[in-house]
Order: structure tokens, then sequence, then C-alpha cells
């Protein structure tokens, strides 16, 4: 069941002016399925031809109550798992084709994601900046710029397993953005966080979102998607809903709150309100 | 960016894992550090008790009670006695007590303590005789005290020096001088100290090798994979651009490392020890004084090992790379432990490293370090015991690097409980096969001593059926299925029933194969060579034979194993895990280890039969007649050809029946 799409390929201005290519496409996933086996359930249909689209400069979020699929969909252009059937492209390329590839230019934060309680921040970013083949120079002087950016001069040589959750956040948010990766991917990552924390990271994507950066991202936070987000994918049982500006959305319901277009769209489709 | 990602990406991963090691204090604590120094404590320890039991013993002072009038010379015996000290000699009459008892009564007892004033105490009686020798020395004593078994050691010496001056002094007033003096033994040892000591070290290095390097490499092991999947830091590292294979390979190479470390701090130490004279080795007859091995050898034992070692290791990241969380993880290392123990405790056999050994991973690196040390070592052999082993690491490895791909690594779903709660059904048959087994063994044994025919027959046609009844209901009811699908009793296709009998002969000549090759290792003791049980049999017509050792077994045993447990394990298990299961519990109902790898190889290829055929029936044709060829015998060598055809006939055709 494909989307609707928001953003129309070609803009032609008023005065006849060369028409405006809109940025070019970072994420694309067409008919994106996955099933897995689950020993109590049985075969799991987790995404049922999922069609996505992201552009760069763009932040879009997923939005879905837990089992959606928002997780599996995330984890698959993140290429941690391998779709059944169906293509994924990130940033051109292939994630079936070159993982590795796809790897180097995306920048992945979940809110399960941990660190090494016995390494310091410092020794965090030089080990994935040396994964990712930074050159050591270079990689000194981007771990510095970080450290100034985020303000974590003053425990960046303090083990992580004594640090506090929002400096921990801060660490792997920098760990995300170490290599300058043009997409961003990043599930939930504002969950179990507070107030501060949580604007800080919204904050965050905001910067990158001006930086030209693709941000695709997940959440059931409706307040944040509301504030974020460029565009919303709804997502339900696998199958991707509707997705446009909170405005089209709007519309398209007849609802003004996102909960209640939400709750509108899953009754539209016919699934039932107890889901996951 | 470099040009090889690979190599970059593994020594990054590397670094990591081993500064992660040396931060974590605990397991520093544990693998390398309390072991180092717990060696030399606990033999001064044990030293030190050991010297001060003797110790108080010797210097306590024992009670003998002599009656020695029958004996001449009994003065000097006396005397002997007297230079036991401390010891307190007395004379008795001791003539009350009884000659050689064959049973003790409380009155002899209490009449033998008065005698010796306390249990503590023993009496000596010289009675006289008729006959010759004319005099018999008889020692009372109570076993049970220390005081009593000191006391009778004591006897027991001055007795032995006493016997040697009678019998030297009757010898030269007979004959002379003593004809037997120049026919005494003077046994010379011709082994270096050097191979001494190496031979007694290398009968139990490879265990303590493996016990340390499993247990050295189980934490780092344990902390990589299921210790980062349950932190939440392995997804992280999955969506690095490090190839999926370099990650595999950093962590087994942390764990290689970290295992050989802790092994080569614990060989150190123990080394020490023994050069320090802390301790002696076991089964060696000399004294407890200092004792080197030399470097060379040592060097060339750890050469020999390292194959070994890197097989371990790949082994250890299999069992616990598959854990979701540590202490899943850590329920995997005892039995692995238990499971490698077996080969490498080979070196403490008097086994000879030959062609065949050096080809079993672990047994023949254990044989090849022992002779290393030992000094004797035939480099051929051992030279084709590095090459086979090293594939078998490579094999493992890459078992390794295919096992761990990254989707497996990301699912994250259920714990524990969840995945034993899969497997109903296998556990289940399962159940009831060790059920079968104990039955089996203990009923089927007892009919069988009462009568050998009856009891074949009674325990094949009486007690397995119903259990092969009792399991299926069970099964077929759980899978919503009918009894006799479960039993797969469906009609084979026809090329598959005769391909299945074909294989009888192949399997009859390797079954023959593996029975002579079996009593290298394990020699048959002759009860069992006979074959006491078909001794009786031997007597029947040939065709009760048949029916009784062929037909039989093939009908009620298959009903059982192939049939109602198959049934169960294959709803839950892989072709693989079917295989292993059949085999070890169709091996351990045939009650004996002679028998037990040749029965575990026809359970599996019984099983693989079953399985491609989706039929019991031309497994029951396949077991009718190898039993059958192994009773009539195989003698013409084409016949094995046949079995070649039937192989392709199972091969190729891949239609089957579909069991359910």
């Amino acid at each position: 069941m494909s989307a609707e799409s928001g953003l129309s390929p070609r803009v032609g201005t008023a005065s006849g002016a060369e028409p405006k290519l809109a940025p070019r496409l970072s994420i694309e996933a067409k008919g994106l399925r996955k099933v897995y086996v689950d020993p109590r359930r049985g075969r799991v249909e987790a995404l049922c031809g999922l069609d996505l689209d992201c552009r760069a400069g763009e932040v879009y979020g997923l939005l879905g109550p837990n089992g959606a699929g928002k997780t599996t969909t995330l984890r698959v252009l993140a290429t941690l798992l391998a779709p059944t059937s169906g293509t994924a492209r990130v940033d051109g390329i292939d994630v079936a084709a070159d993982p590795l590839e796809v790897r180097r230019r995306i920048g992945f934060l979940s809110g399960t994601t941990g660190l090494y309680p016995r390494l310091t921040p410092r020794e965090t970013l030089t080990y994935f900046g040396r994964l990712h083949g930074i050159e050591a120079g270079e990689l000194e002087r981007r771990i510095d710029g970080l450290l100034d950016r985020f303000g974590m001069r003053e425990y960046a040589n303090a083990r992580c397993e004594g640090l506090s959750t929002g400096q921990r956040q801060k660490v792997s948010i920098a760990r995300a953005v170490l290599h300058d990766p043009p997409v961003l991917i990043l599930d939930e990552p504002t969950t179990g966080l507070d107030v501060l924390a949580s604007s800080a990271m919204i904050e965050f994507i905001d910067s990158r979102r001006s930086a030209g950066t693709c941000i695709l991202f997940s959440t059931h936070v409706l307040s944040e998607a509301e504030r974020l987000c460029d565009r919303i994918g709804v997502i339900f049982q696998g199958r991707l809903l509707a997705v446009g500006t909170l405005d089209e959305l709007q519309q398209r319901t007849g609802k003004p709150w996102l909960a209640d277009i939400f709750l509108e769209l899953v009754r539209r489709a016919g699934g039932a309100a107890d889901v996951g | 960016m470099s040009a090889r990602p690979g190599v970059s990406a593994f020594r990054a991963i590397l670094a990591a894992e081993l500064l992660l090691l040396l931060r974590d204090r605990r397991a520093l604590m544990l693998a390398v550090v309390l072991p180092t120094l717990l060696y030399p404590l606990i033999f001064m320890g044990q030293r030190w008790l050991q010297s001060t039991s003797r110790r108080s013993l010797e210097e306590r002072r024992v009670h003998v009670a002599c009656d020695l009038s029958a004996l001449d010379a009994s003065a000097r015996l006396v005397e002997l006695l007297e230079e036991e000290h401390p010891i307190d000699v007395v004379a008795v009459d001791a003539s009350g007590l009884e000659p050689a008892p064959a049973a003790i009564t409380p009155e002899e007892r209490a009449e033998v303590a008065r005698l010796a004033g306390g249990p503590s105490g023993v009496v000596l009686l010289a009675r006289a005789r008729a006959g010759d020798p004319p005099v018999a020395l008889q020692l009372y004593f109570d076993g049970t005290n220390d005081e009593a078994a000191q006391a009778r050691r004591r006897v027991d010496r001055a007795l032995d020096r006493f016997q040697v001056e009678r019998r030297a002094e009757l010898v030269r007033r007979r004959v002379g001088s003593d004809p037997a003096q120049g026919l005494a033994i003077t046994a010379v040892d011709v082994a270096s100290p050097e191979d001494a000591a190496g031979s007694r070290l290398g009968r139990i290095f490879p265990i303590l090798a493996v016990i340390v390097l499993l247990s050295g490499g189980s934490y780092v092991a344990l902390s990589a994979f299921a210790g980062e999947r349950e932190a939440g830091t392995l997804e992280t590292l999955l969506v690095q651009p490090a190839p999926a294979g370099s990650l595999v390979a950093a962590k087994f190479t942390a764990v290689l490392v970290a295992g050989s470390l802790t092994l080569l701090l614990n060989a150190a130490s123990v080394l020490v020890s023994l050069h320090a004279g802390l301790f002696a080795l076991p089964g060696g007859a000399g004294s407890s004084s200092a004792i080197f091995v030399d470097l060379g050898r040592l060097l060339a034992a750890g050469f020999f090992f390292f194959p070994a070692a890197v097989l371990l290791c790949a082994l250890l990241c299999l069992a616990v790379g598959r854990a979701r969380t540590f202490r899943e993880g850590q329920f995997t290392l005892l039995p692995l432990m238990l499971v490698c123990l077996v080969p490498a405790g080979i070196a403490s056999q008097d086994v000879d490293l030959d062609w065949l050994l050096a080809t079993i991973p672990l047994a023949g690196p254990s044989l090849a370090v022992r002779d290393a040390l030992r000094g004797h070592l035939d480099l051929p052999v051992a030279t084709w015991m590095l090459v086979a082993n090293t594939a078998w690491a490579g094999l493992a490895l890459g078992q390794l690097a295919r096992t761990l791909d990254t989707e497996r690594l990301v699912q994250n779903e259920g714990s524990e409980e969840e995945s034993s709660q899969r497997a109903v059904q296998s556990r289940y048959a399962l159940r009831w096969g060790w059920v079968a087994v104990f039955l089996v063994y203990l009923v089927g044994g007892t009919l069988q001593a009462w009568d050998p025919i009856w009891g074949v027959a009674l325990t094949l046609w009486v007690l397995l059926p119903p259990l092969a009844l009792f399991s299926a209901r069970g099964t077929a009811r759980r899978a919503k299925d009918t009894i006799a699908r479960t039993l797969h009793l469906v009609r084979p296709r026809v090329t598959h029933a005769v391909g299945a009998v074909l294989l009888a002969p192949a399997l009859a000549v390797l079954a023959k194969t593996v029975f002579d090759w079996q009593r290298q290792v394990l020699p048959l003791p002759s009860r069992v060579a006979q074959g006491d049980l078909l001794q009786d049999i031997a007597e029947l017509p040939l065709a009760m034979r048949l029916f009784l050792l062929a037909i039989s077994p093939a009908i009620c045993e298959e009903l059982f194993f192939r049939g109602a447990v198959l049934g169960g394990l294959r709803r839950d298990l892989g072709a693989v895990r079917c295989l292993a299961w059949q085999a070890l519990i169709f091996g351990a109902a045939h009650g004996s280890i002679y028998r037990f790898v040749p029965t575990a190889i026809l359970g599996m290829v019984l099983t693989a039969v079953v399985l491609r055929s989706g039929s019991l029936w031309p497994a029951i044709l396949l077991h009718a007649t190898y039993n059958g060829l192994l009773i009539v015998g195989v003698d013409s060598p084409w016949i094995v050809w046949l079995s070649g055809v039937g192989l392709i006939l199972l091969a190729l055709d891949r239609k089957r029946r579909r069991a359910g």
C-alpha cells in the first residue's frame, strides 16, 4: 500500500525561470517487506510493503504505536536487518548490495544504544572514528570540535559509567555525527530522557536539518512530531497509513490534534485500537 | 579511508576489546592474579599439612603388648621393637586369645583391649603350631584407631628387620653365603631427570590446559558477545562500517589472547612451584625434590598445543555467541568444558600417538604435548597432527563467522524462559527416549540375565511397542495429527525403500571396521568379545536367529526410536540436532560402551533415511538387512558397491511422502 507523497518532484516558478529541482532523495524505500519467524507466534510480517522517501534537509517522523514496525523499518534502513523483499536505497546506495557503504553515510542512534562503561567519551569517539576510517589528525580535530560544541570538555576523560543520562546521551549523539553523515536515523531518541535532555535532542535535530542532513526518526511522542517534522508518516501493523505535512494530515482526517489524526487513520484502515 | 578497511577495523576492535579487558579489574583478578598466587599457596599449605600430620603421628607414643614365649630369639625382637621409639613394649600373657578366629566376638575384643592397655594399643602373639614353620605370629589391633595403625606400622618395620636378620643367619649357618645375594636386583632408571619430569607433567598438562584456557577465555567471550548484546553496545558496533567478519575475528582474537595469557601465567606459576620443590608431580617414584622441565620442551609443547587452543577458543565463542544474556552464556560453559576434557584426557592413558589419533581434535594435540614433554616425539605424526588440527580449527572459525551474522546478533527478542518454552515436542520425545533407555537397561537387562532368548524377545516386543504408542499419542495430540503419521507409518516410495535396503552392506562393513579400530583404543574384555549373549542364541536355527536378532529389533526399535521419538524431535529441531540426539539415545539404549559408537552411527543413518523418505518402512528394512548381514556375514566385497546404488537412489529421489 503506497503512501501519498507530499512534495512533487518539480516546482515551477511563476516567472518561468528554470524549475528548481527539489533536493534529491536521501532515503528511498519501495515495497519493503520483512518477515521473520517468531517461535511463539509463528510467521510474523513486521513490514508489509512499505514505501518511504525522505529528502536532504528534511525531518521525517515515523509515528506509530509499539509493534507497528518503526524499529524494523529503521533497522532495515540502517542495514542491521535484510529486507525479505523490496528495495531500499540510502544516499543512492542499495542497502542489500553494499551495506558497508551505506553505514558510512548514516548516523544511527537508538534508545537502547549503550556506551562502553569502561571507556571515556574521548576514547569512545576515537574508537568509532577509527572504525569509520577517519585519519588520526583529522579525528583529533573533529573530536575536539564535538567536545566543544556539546560542552563535554569537563568529563571527556571520565569513564562513561560515571556519567549522567544526559551526558551519556551527548556522547551518543557525538558518536553518531562524528563522521558527518548526510543521513541520520534515530530510533526513539528521546526515550527515557527528561525535559532538559529531550529539548537538547530536539535542538540538535533542528540544527542538523539546517545543515542539510536528512533526518528520519521514529517516536510515539506526538508532541515532538508536531514540533519537529516536515513530514509525518503514520505507521500501523507494518503499513504506512498516511504521509504528509501536519496540515495535510489535518485536512485529510479533519482532526486538529495528532492523536486524533492517528486514531482516525487507524479506524479508517479497519484496525482495532487494541494493538501490541 | 585506508585501503584495507577490514584489517584496520579488526585492529581497532581488537585494541578496544583488550583495553576493556585490562580495565575490568574483577576479570583480571579472577582470571589472572588469583590463580597465579593460588598455586604456590595451595601447594605450600598442602605440604605443611602433610608434614605436620606425619610428624605428629611419628611422635606419638604407641603401646605394644607382646606374648613371645613361643618364639626363640624373642629378646632380639623386643630389642628391635624398642628401637621404634617412642614405644612401650610390655610382656603379657595372651594365651587366652583364639588363634585365627573366623569372627571376633565382643569378649575377644574386650580381652585384646585389656591386654593392650586400651583401644590404641596392639597385641603381638607368638603361637606354637604343629608342623613347619613351628611358630606363627599374630597381631591384634583396632583398624579404626590412628595410633593403633601407627603401632602396627612400627611393629611391621621391626618384624621386617627381624626376619631379614634371621634369614641371613639361617642361610649362613646352612649354606655358607647367601646364594640369592648375587641375584639381587638393583633398578637403574636410564631415563634422564628431564624425561622423567616431562613424562609426569605431560600426563596432566593437557587437562589442566583445557580447563585454564576455557576459564581464562570465558570471561572475555561472555562480555564480548552476550555481555555486549545485553548492554546494547553490540548494535552500535554493527552499524559501523566494519565488516562483520572483522568484528567476529577481532573478538575471537581477544578471547584467544586472554585465554593464552591466563594459560601461560598459570603454567608459569605451576612450574615455579615445581622448581621451588613446593610439590611433587603425581605418578613419580622420585622424591619431591626440585624438578625443572627444560624450556625447549615447554616451547615445543606450547607449539603443538596451539591449534587446540585456537579450536577451544572458537568453540567457546560459538557456545557463548548465541547467548542473549550473560547468564545464559554462563550455562553453556560447564557442558563445553566437560565435552572438551574427554578427548584431552587421553594423554593420561597409556595410548601411543598414531596417525589416526593425531587426526582427532584435542586428542591429537594432547598426545603430542605429552610426547614433546617426555622427549619422545614422533615428528612425522606430529606434523600431520598439526595439519589436521589446524584444519579443524579453521572449520570452527569458519562456522563462527557464518553463525554470528549481523541479523542473528541483532535479534534480541525473548529471554531464556521463552527459548525453553518452545521445543515442547522435542523435549517430550526426549523424555520418553531417556525413559526407554532406563527401562531397557534395567528391565531388559534383568530379563536377559534370566533367559537370553526370551529376554531379548520380551524386551523388544513387550517393552518397546507400548512406549512407542504412548509417546506417539502425546506427540500426535499436541500436533493435532494421527498416531500413524507421527510414527511415520506411511507408504514409502519404492526407490527410497530399495535404496535403504541397499545401504546395508556398506553399513555392515563400516560397523566391522569401526569395531576393529575401536578395539585399539578401547580393548574389549574377552567376555564381551565372545558375546556371551549370542552364545546361547547361536545354537538356534538360522530362521529363528534372524527373527530374534534382525527382524524383531528392526520393527520394535524403529517403531520407538525413529517413529515415536523422531516424530517428536522433528517438529522442533533441525536435521542436525535430530541426528545428534538419535545417535546419543540409540547408542545409550544398547547399554554397552563397546557398542556405543557403531550403534550411534547406525542410529544416525536410520534417522537420515526416515527424514529423507518421510516413512518408517525403509528404515525398518535397512535395519533388518543390516542386522541380518551381521549375523550371516558379509564376505564378498562387491556387495558393498550395491550401497553406492542405494545412496544414489536415496539422494536423487527428492520427493517423499508428506509425513505431516
